[in-house]
């Protein structure tokens, strides 16, 4: 707790310009492991940069929406999954207002626009034209998701989110079917301003490409093992784009002399020292980790206190407006001895220990995809081992160790890629960052709102709300 | 915001000037320039046919105004719509700049300028232009999302049509009896050659035929 306070009264010394001018806007702060740089030696710290949003402003109305819901109804969709993606997506309509727009399509051997984008006044039109909807064909996935973007770039000025939400339970075999290419299209299109969110369906689909998709395309990438599983990531979803408070969220590092820093989080890299970070949203904190190499030279007096970095953050708030905090410097005191022994932010650790995790995730992932069991265990026990400290990653590694153990790669690769997506992008709860907060229990994490709720198994329903269970026919 | 065309109230230019910002404006409202791209000619006959209105003189020089260049791109959006040119003349000329402006299709933003861009290319996988875009490309992803446009497409779903459009078809009917009647494409029949008109003449046959045996009857 001394070294947070210290952290604190060192940023708001430094950092006047980034204290926000109204209440209503989110902060920026630099929170060191360590309070400490050993002069004369090389120093690697790490750096949780917070981003902590206020909750949603009193009498602040959910910004409007403009999505297009495209609907994989390739033959593999048919006896049920269909059916439930059908249900999610009226649900979600239900949702919606006169002030939001919607458009239905769906893919199959090609695309095609079931609905138009149209202001959502008539769900019961939307439901009618769902009901209309059958299976066919194989998956021209990428002609789906560019005619669901077309329909939401119709009224992209008109609204705050404009989204593409992409359903697939398979691999994309028809049209462009290269991975790259797509993902890059989605970024162009992130970059314009229409977002791309993907939900992976059962044990067909490509994990990798929905993903890609996903991350590129500003969006959010969830997966249900069947369609059972998907009302929640549809809830999740809806939650978020209600609570956002700022998108193309742009962090800039400017590291001081003879620093090298990387993010550690799987963000992407938009330029030198530049990374795109998750969107802001109301009551949520956005934060990226960064790793400092520093050598403080030996002229430095014990005692004083060096810059070791500093940063500044730019995103375009729901009316298009461009905003900017920052900069925002970190300075921490020189010392003759070595820092190991130097206490720890525990908030700090945490994060860093869920980061280490998520690798070893994602290497589990690839080991399992070459069927190297034994690697794929050995990997999870040190994840396991990495987060002593930490209930909610060492849950998720007894849920990954038991799938491990089926040997079935594709449950188990799927699991642990969007595990490890979490890890490395997950909006925290602003509040999270108490030592209470290291402790996890379910019950604690239903009170949260739905996005920034930490789930175990991420292709199961975890949360489930009353109104969620599937209709049984 | 402020709407597009608020920016070329303030424009100005020769004929010349004004062909070349009409040609390099009409991509962003899926205008084709395929049958006649705009040039100084073309300008100077719109000018005469009363479609747009006068310009000013500034010596030598005939000077065109911000509303010259809207006026422009109403002719060819409504010339692609198939109207003719002295409807379109009595159009501008009762029209004030706020509602010309509504006369036209909104134009493409960033988005859907990528998303033409990917289309095409999808289209054309071998060629990775990234600059080069079909016009019949840019027109059927951007079919004018006109307000008014909007209001139609959800008249049209209410009442079970959910592809957004009308389909519009000029046809000829011909009565060959009182009991038959063929009804034959207007554009289809422009360009119908005698061999196809004997092929269309012989499937019309099979088809009676076999509707004759469906009836029970003798062929």
């Amino acid at each position: 707790m001394k070294n947070v306070k210290i952290a604190k009264k060192v940023v708001k010394k430094a950092l006047n310009k980034a204290k926000p001018a109204t209440p209503d806007v989110p902060e920026l702060l630099l929170v060191p492991r360590r309070e400490g740089l050993r002069i004369g030696k090389p120093n690697v710290l790490e750096v949780l940069v917070r981003i902590p949003c206020p909750p949603l402003p009193e009498g602040k109305a959910r910004p409007s929406l403009n999505l297009a819901y495209v609907l994989d109804r390739s033959g593999s969709m048919a006896n049920g999954p269909l059916e439930e993606a059908k249900r999610c997506t009226a649900s979600m309509i239900a949702q919606m207002g006169p002030q939001d727009y919607a458009a239905l399509v769906v893919y199959d051997d090609s695309a095609k626009v079931v609905l138009s984008s149209r202001a959502v006044k008539s769900p019961a039109l939307f439901a009618a034209a769902l009901a209309g909807i059958e299976t066919a064909g194989s998956t021209n996935l990428h002609e789906g998701w560019l005619k669901g973007a077309h329909e939401v770039s119709r009224h992209q000025e008109s609204a705050g989110v404009s989204r593409v939400i992409l359903l697939s339970d398979g691999n994309a075999n028809q049209g462009l079917t290269d991975t790259n290419a797509i993902e890059e299209q989605c970024r162009q299109l992130a970059a314009a301003g229409v977002t791309t969110s993907t939900y992976g369906l059962g044990e067909s689909f490509n994990e990798d490409l929905m993903i890609r998709m996903a991350r590129s395309g500003g969006g959010s990438g969830y997966y249900g093992q069947t369609a059972d599983h998907l009302m929640e990531p549809f809830r999740t979803e809806f939650d978020l784009m209600s609570a956002l408070a700022g998108r193309a969220v742009h962090l800039e590092v400017l590291p001081c002399q003879a620093a090298k820093v990387r993010v550690v989080n799987d963000y992407l890299s938009t330029g030198k020292n530049q990374w795109l970070l998750p969107d802001l949203a109301w009551g949520g904190e956005t934060w990226a980790l960064l790793e400092v190499e520093i050598l403080p030279p030996k002229t430095f007096v014990a005692g004083h206190r060096l810059e070791v970095t500093q940063v500044k953050l730019g995103w375009t708030d729901l009316d298009g407006k461009a905003c900017e905090l920052g900069p925002v410097a970190l300075e921490v005191p020189l010392l003759t001895t070595a820092c190991d022994g130097l206490p720890e932010n525990e908030l700090v650790a945490r994060r860093a220990g869920e980061l280490a995790a998520a690798e070893y995730q994602r290497k589990a992932q690839e080991a399992a995809g070459r069927q190297a069991w034994r690697e794929v265990d050995a990997l999870l026990r040190k994840a396991k081992a990495q987060a002593a400290n930490n209930p909610w990653v060492a849950e998720v590694m007894d849920v990954l160790v038991a799938l491990a153990a089926q040997r079935d790669a594709a449950n188990f690769k799927k699991e642990a890629a969007y595990s490890s997506r979490q890890m490395n992008s997950r909006i925290a709860d602003a509040c999270e960052c108490g030592e209470g907060d290291a402790n996890y229990s379910p019950l604690a994490e239903a009170g949260r709102q739905s996005f920034l709720r930490r789930k175990t198994y991420q292709g199961r329903t975890q949360f489930q709300d009353p109104t969620d269970s599937p209709q049984k026919n | 915001m402020n709407p597009w065309h608020e920016r070329y109230k303030i424009w100005e230019g020769t004929a010349e000037k004004l062909a070349e910002d009409l040609l390099g404006l009409m991509p962003r409202f899926g205008l084709p320039n395929t049958d006649s791209a705009p040039n100084v000619r073309l300008i100077r006959h719109y000018v005469t046919v009363g479609a747009l209105t006068r310009p000013t003189r500034r010596g030598k020089e005939a000077i065109f105004s911000g509303r010259n260049l809207l006026e422009a791109l109403v002719i060819r959006s409504f010339l692609a719509q198939g109207w003719p040119l002295q409807k379109i003349a009595e159009v501008i000329r009762s029209s004030d700049w706020e509602t010309l402006a509504g006369l036209l299709p909104r134009p493409a933003n960033r988005a859907q300028e990528l998303v033409a861009r990917f289309a095409a290319q999808a289209q054309a996988p071998s060629s990775r232009s990234t600059t080069s875009m079909p016009a019949a490309a840019v027109t059927s992803l951007f079919s004018s999302p006109t307000r008014d446009h909007l209001a139609l497409e959800g008249d049209l779903a209410a009442l079970g049509n959910l592809t957004g459009t009308a389909c519009r078809r000029e046809v000829v009917r011909l009565t060959v009896a009182p009991w038959c009647a063929v009804e034959v494409d207007l554009a289809a029949l422009q360009s119908l050659t005698p061999d196809h008109a004997l092929r269309a003449g012989d499937a019309l046959r099979r088809l009676l035929v076999q509707e004759i045996r469906k009836q029970g009857g003798r062929s």
